[in-house]
């Protein structure tokens, strides 16, 4: 197995200790603000699951499993990889804190995060696409 | 990879795409940068949840799979459970933008015919994985 995907799969195996944590934060008898805090760390949990796990899963596995480009260079351009590696797990982890930030409080600096956030997944997205997209190839 | 593997996994990376800027749009009009657009949240879930991670998986299972008395099934199965998920997709993510709830039960139910008929193709691959994992 190739290091980038035995990140991209540990890193997917840190998010779902992480959200399984976090499930059991969001469904612990509490009251006040603490309930609050709960219902503001609901989509986090449920993007820790489908996006810091599942997604990051896939792309750990696909780029280890996915025809080979050539015997010279068998992952083909993995720059695009290996760079949405660093954005996608930074746009998690900023979510993770900026999302509920913005419900507490309006301060601009957390919706530019959150925003930030977005950019980030979404960058990450398109180059694991573009990248993917190399390795799919017929018989 | 077969034919139909190769164009579904290029199809789910579509919809990966396409789910992934729904996300976005979605995550900025939090920050209220962007406005609401309507049904974006239904077309979000499904484009990653259906066309992206369940479309995937089947056609990359269609590929890696054993084969069935050493020979490769045809295509054709694989063609038609992967045309209606992606059309069960299409038709859910017009319905809930146009918010047209008849359409978007059609796109379920594609969604319900296709993931039998992918249950149907792959199950028969699963016991011959699991007799030669016994055997081994």
């Amino acid at each position: 197995m190739p290091d980038l995907s035995r990140w991209y799969v540990k890193t997917a195996l840190a998010y779902l200790a992480l959200a399984l944590l976090l499930g059991v934060a969001i469904v612990w008898p509490a009251e006040g603000g603490a309930s609050l805090w709960q219902g503001l760390l609901w989509p986090a949990w449920i993007h820790l699951l489908t996006v810091g796990w599942l997604t990051q899963l896939i792309f750990g596995v696909a780029f280890w499993l996915f025809p080979r480009h050539s015997r010279a260079r068998p992952y083909g351009p993995q720059a695009l990889a290996r760079v949405a590696y660093p954005l996608l797990n930074a746009g998690i982890l900023l979510r993770l804190v900026a999302e509920p930030a913005i419900a507490w409080t309006a301060a601009p600096l957390w919706k530019a995060l959150l925003a930030l956030s977005a950019l980030l997944q979404w960058t990450a997205g398109a180059l694991m696409a573009g990248y993917l997209w190399t390795r799919v190839k017929r018989r | 990879m077969p034919p139909a593997s190769y164009w579904l996994v290029r199809l789910a990376l579509v919809h990966l795409l396409l789910g992934f800027t729904t996300g976005a749009w979605l995550l900025v009009h939090k920050a209220g940068w962007l406005p609401a657009l309507p049904g974006l949240l239904t077309v979000h879930v499904e484009l990653v949840l259906l066309g992206f991670m369940v479309l995937f998986a089947v056609a990359v299972a269609w590929w890696i799979l054993p084969r069935t008395r050493g020979e490769r099934p045809p295509d054709r199965g694989a063609w038609t459970a992967g045309g209606l998920l992606a059309m069960g997709v299409w038709l859910v993510v017009v319905g809930a933008m146009g918010a047209v709830r008849e359409v978007q039960t059609a796109g379920r139910l594609l969604e319900l015919l296709a993931v039998a008929g992918w249950a149907r193709l792959l199950w028969p691959r699963i016991l011959i994985a699991t007799r030669h994992h016994r055997a081994s």
